[in-house]
């Protein structure tokens, strides 16, 4: 009886894990190898280093998480529930049980200025896809905003919030602690809303 | 800092390039499988050098973290003392931490204090020499708007807002990495300190410097 070919979607949600709770830095290959429950010789296979698997975890994650934040926008029309549910759900992302004190999307490997380095570009594509994203609905809420409204510095602030909620998660903060972030965030839209 | 962590005679653009370079190292090789030698042929230096001032990659991870919280804290430090109220003291604080990220670039360092907390989650010794770091740039922050709670309508979110400032620089730090540019930042944070004014007993003057 031939044996089943390994589940790619586990491998690289077991990777993913692995990467979240000890960072890319602190991440060797066979930790990656120990995690996913397959053969060494097949992980190298199929990736050809670690940064290779990242990558591949990093598209996996976006995928499944970071279509996840997003679906919030879709959903709302008023772009301050838009916004306060994105960010509450990245709340739940970062602080769910299997993913405790750290952040899968660690920038630092925008500092090793390596030419080559796709990850850097996965990195800031994604933080793209979410500034366009929260500029997007913004500028579809206009009519509700004061005229004037800096569209563009909102949106880059709401992704602040974003990455400063995830490495606050990786510091310890709690959910709550988070929450309440979130929604004293929610004051600076506030603060342009036409009342 | 122990005794070897900073030998008298290097001086601290030295010190700091070695720790610069061997961040670098830890990205691309990883922290656990590259060595001590790894990091001595990066930083331009003899092996046995970098090891009697810095027996252990630990060790020299834990030097490299105090470093960089240190530099940071001093700062933000001098910023909280010179200002009074706590929206300047905020505003101040933001303004130096933008600077201090643009200065560090254009020096040609790295931003890195994330990859060595990060990598504190796998080593004991970069994680003691961390917790140690009770007076931190986060704890002078919460210690402001202890001291400051009079002048908020609620002296009870205190906290929260020592909780949402520090949120918020963690943002900045990484949006300058993602490569914005200073202004972009300084509008950012002038935008982030709506909230403290919401909660200010008395508002704030237009004061925006810009």
């Amino acid at each position: 009886m031939a044996t089943p070919a390994p589940d790619i979607e586990a491998m690289l949600e077991a990777s993913v894990k692995t990467f979240w709770k000890r960072g890319y830095e602190a991440t060797s290959f066979d930790d990656i190898v120990t995690a996913m429950g397959v053969s060494r010789e097949f992980v190298e296979d199929t990736f050809s280093s670690k940064e290779d698997l990242y990558v591949a975890a990093t598209r996996w994650y976006i995928r499944n998480y970071g279509r996840r934040l997003l679906s919030g926008f879709a959903l709302h029309s008023n772009c301050c529930d838009a916004i306060r549910v994105a960010l509450y759900e990245s709340v739940d992302v970062l602080c769910e049980k299997d993913a405790p004190g750290g952040c899968l999307l660690s920038s630092g490997l925008l500092e090793t200025s390596n030419q080559d380095a796709i990850l850097a570009k996965e990195i800031e594509e994604l933080h793209a896809t979410i500034v366009t994203a929260i500029s997007r609905k913004l500028f579809n809420c206009r009519e509700c905003l004061k005229e004037g409204t800096d569209i563009e510095t909102v949106a880059r602030f709401y992704a602040a919030v974003l990455e400063g909620v995830a490495s606050q998660s990786g510091n310890g903060a709690s959910k709550e602690q988070l929450y309440r972030v979130v929604d004293l965030s929610m004051k600076v839209l506030d603060s342009y809303r036409i009342s | 800092m122990t005794a070897r962590d900073s030998i008298p005679d290097d001086p601290p653009e030295k010190v700091e390039e070695i720790f610069d370079k061997c961040v670098r190292v830890f990205l691309l090789k990883g922290y656990k499988s590259c060595t001590m030698d790894d990091i001595a042929q990066a930083a331009g230096c003899e092996p046995d050098w970098l090891k009697e001032r810095y027996p252990t990659k630990s060790e020299l991870t834990a030097a490299a973290l105090r470093w960089y919280y240190i530099k940071y804290s001093s700062n933000i430090r001098s910023e909280l003392a010179i200002h009074q109220d706590i929206y300047a003291a905020m505003e101040a604080t933001l303004f130096a931490f933008i600077d201090i990220c643009f200065d560090q670039l254009e020096t040609g360092r790295g931003l890195f204090v994330r990859t060595f907390i990060d990598i504190s989650n796998v080593d004991d010794t970069v994680l003691q020499a961390y917790q140690e770091l009770q007076d931190g740039w986060e704890a002078q922050i919460l210690e402001k708007f202890s001291l400051c709670r009079s002048e908020l309508k609620n002296p009870e979110d205190a906290e929260i807002l020592a909780c949402y400032v520090i949120t918020v620089i963690e943002g900045l730090y990484e949006l300058v990495k993602l490569g914005k540019s200073r202004e972009v930042m300084y509008k950012v944070a002038i935008l982030s300190l709506n909230v403290i004014e919401t909660k200010l007993k008395y508002g704030q003057p237009d004061r925006h410097s810009g």
